[in-house]
């Protein structure tokens, strides 16, 4: 027993110790008067995450803060909340997050704790509703558009304009990402529209009932179930989940109708016409600058004077990549292909003007994250 | 002839020193880190890691690693292992919500809980002994028929998430914490080294066929021992709900190795035996926990944090696993 006292007192001396170094430290410590700002991402890597970085960076002397970047679980509400109290402990006083999962225990933590959140490519679907009044949640920037309506007709165009007639159709599970349930019926709604005109030989088929895949590529089984495609629509991030099978499967005759991106020089080269690839799809990494700016005024203090009474779910325009010249176009250009600041459509003085204290307001910047697309980029 | 007095008496207590060590290489590799952790993250997160609020964070986290820990203490105690508790937490945690959001009983959840982690933990003690099975090939058989069960659950619900409106928020008060920690760990402690349960299950460990051949029904305590082991499980993933009050597909999925690696920071030896104590689950708790947090906080970027911990835990079994033959236990 006296041993156990022993080693109790060794333990408590050892964290006396550290607490009293500790506590001096936080004394005298600090981030040189910079704003913190934590950002979890959904993946640790890859030319979205290099952009990203690339951008805040950039901003970072500008507007006087320092981001802090760390990666979210998509399954582990808990493991989020952990990833959300470690940086409140790091001392960040905005957090940006790329999704809402465990979002309630998130915002009640942020409320304890004074920290302001914000959204990133995400929707909140399943959480903004409930928290769109929170003094400490500051709203959030979609992945493009929150309705697919728009992309799913734009996609059927083409189809009809380019003659394919058998089309497959694979999109992720509706309780991930219910959007793609709207870009689906859209698109086979503007299909029917041209069926009833049509000549009968013209007649355009879709598959049924829409593949879903769960988040895994998909099973090459799928091209022996669904024989005479000549075109697929994926609304998921079909380069990732769906090429790569179309690949392996020796079926890239088909045509591919895509969202996601990629930097793969091997997938690009099999983009464009007579090629594979048809269309891709991504978000500008300047689309954070709707959270951070956000943030910055929260935390400043300040507020637009047209700020909204809740926060807001804002839609973001994204890039569409149609045909070879879009796609070179998007690789000497993007910030996303070079992850070089001034390739981005902000510099960080048009980033720090839009803050309330310098005279922005909500709606240009909510114009600025909806005014960035292709066309933009080619008048840049 | 003084001086040769003193450098005698020099010699043995650094030979006394050195013995001491030899043989308690475990438990000093495992103080060792805990303190060298501390005093590390504490200079390299500028003190952050004792600010008010990252010790009550810290609480918070390895308030359930530490009573799961001390439950799984019973179990590897033996020699056995169990990697189904990550999953079989999932669904608890998922089971209560329902219950509670059915009932508005929390008690009601918790006790289902209870008894299913109690018929769980007889399941995979009774099953590999009647079957003659490692234990870890049941524990695997239920860790798939659990994760099964879990994504059928949320995916029942048509969402990526179920969760519930009840207030938890008296499970986060660190003095509910600590006085949780406190209870399971004393009465861990009291069963572990003063009652029959602790004395066998490192029995089993040590030498089975001994224990056996002493007339103890080593069947009989395996189960028991797997019994106590869900008592805990049931109350960590009490608390593991009541961080967010929500529950997924994910949920506690990482628990069984957290587990596992929790025990062998603190010094537990893979193969059980005399030399398990509760310091191992305690300890074990403490620094994992303190080294998820305090790398991030001292600014370790995250792509790197698993690649760290999987060096220090490497480190930690080959000085605490490798006995005077130079071998490392079975």
């Amino acid at each position: 027993m006296r041993k156990f006292f022993k080693k109790v007192l060794l333990f408590v001396t050892v964290m006396a110790l550290c607490v009293g170094i500790g506590t001096s430290m936080v004394a005298c410590g600090g981030d040189g008067g910079k704003v913190l700002i934590g950002v979890g991402l959904y993946q640790d890597a890859g030319p979205a995450v290099t952009a990203t970085k690339a951008f805040l960076g950039g901003l970072e002397d500008e507007l006087n803060c320092k981001f802090e970047y760390t990666t979210l679980s998509q399954t582990d509400e808990a493991a989020n909340k952990t990833t959300v109290q470690t940086l409140i402990s790091k001392g960040c006083k905005g957090i940006i997050l790329t999704m809402d999962l465990g979002m309630s225990s998130i915002i009640a933590e942020c409320e304890k704790a004074g920290v302001y959140i914000g959204g990133y490519l995400s929707d909140y679907e399943t959480t903004l509703d409930s928290i769109k009044d929170n003094d400490n949640f500051v709203g959030t920037v979609v992945d493009g558009a929150y309705r697919g309506t728009a992309w799913g007709e734009h996609i059927a165009a083409r189809v009809i304009a380019e003659g394919y007639k058998n089309i497959g159709m694979i999109k992720f599970p509706a309780f991930a990402f219910p959007h793609q349930n709207e870009m689906d019926t859209a698109f086979r709604a503007k299909i029917a529209e041209y069926n009833e005109t049509a000549a009968d030989g013209d007649k355009i088929t879709v598959q049924a009932t829409t593949t879903e895949l769960n988040f895994s590529t998909l099973e090459a089984s799928y091209f022996s179930e669904n024989p005479d495609l000549d075109a697929i629509f994926a609304m998921c991030a079909g380069v990732d989940f769906v090429y790569p099978t179309m690949v392996s499967a020796g079926k890239t005759g088909i045509k591919l109708y895509t969202a996601g991106f990629t930097t793969s020089e091997s997938t690009l080269a099999d983009f464009g016409e007579g090629k594979c690839i048809q269309e891709l799809v991504f978000s500008n990494v300047e689309a954070i600058t709707y959270p951070v700016v956000m943030l910055l005024n929260k935390i400043s203090g300040n507020e637009f004077a047209d700020n909204p009474a809740q926060a807001e779910r804002v839609d973001s325009s994204q890039i569409i990549i149609e045909n070879s010249a879009d796609l070179e176009l998007v690789r000497t250009k993007s910030i996303y292909c070079t992850g070089k600041l001034e390739d981005a459509f902000l510099s960080a003085a048009d980033v720090k003007a839009l803050l309330a204290e310098n005279g922005g307001t909500y709606a240009k910047l909510v114009e600025t994250v909806q005014s960035m697309t292709i066309d933009d980029l080619a008048a840049l | 002839m003084e001086e040769i007095k003193k450098e005698s008496k020099f010699k043995k207590i650094l030979s006394a020193v050195t013995t001491y060590i030899r043989g308690h290489v475990s438990d000093v590799a495992s103080y060792a880190g805990l303190v060298l952790c501390l005093i590390v993250f504490t200079i390299t997160s500028n003190g952050r890691l004792w600010s008010t609020y990252n010790v009550s964070v810290l609480l918070e986290s390895v308030c359930v690693y530490m009573i799961v820990s001390l439950g799984a203490l019973f179990v590897y105690a033996m020699g056995y292992m169990d990697i189904s508790v990550g999953a079989q937490m999932g669904v608890y945690c998922l089971l209560m919500i329902f219950i509670i959001n059915a009932t508005g009983s929390l008690l009601l959840g918790f006790f289902v809980m209870l008894v299913l982690t109690l018929l769980c933990g007889a399941f995979n003690g009774a099953v590999a002994v009647w079957l003659k099975l490692p234990s870890i090939v049941t524990s695997l058989f239920l860790m798939f028929l659990f994760g099964g069960i879990q994504y059928l659950m949320v995916e029942s619900t048509g969402s990526s998430i179920v969760s519930t409106d009840y207030d938890f928020s008296i499970f986060l008060e660190p003095w509910v914490i600590i006085l949780s920690i406190v209870v399971v760990a004393g009465v861990v402690f009291y069963l572990f080294n003063y009652t029959k349960l602790g004395k066998y299950t490192r029995g089993i460990g040590a030498n089975e066929l001994t224990t056996a051949q002493c007339g103890v029904n080593t069947t009989k305590w395996k189960v028991i021992a797997y019994m106590a082991f869900g008592v805990c499980v049931a109350i960590g993933s009490l608390f593991l709900l009541a961080r967010t009050g929500s529950a997924g597909k994910g949920t506690a999925s990482s628990y069984a190795m957290d587990v596992m690696l929790a025990l062998i920071l603190g010094g537990m030896p893979l193969s059980g035996g005399m030399k398990a104590k509760v310091r191992c689950a305690l300890v074990g708790s403490f620094t994992y926990s303190l080294l998820s947090n305090g790398l991030i906080l001292s600014g370790v970027d995250t792509t790197l944090v698993y690649f760290i911990k999987a060096i220090i835990f490497m480190i930690v079994v080959i000085l605490s696993c490798r006995d005077r033959s130079g071998l490392l236990p079975r």
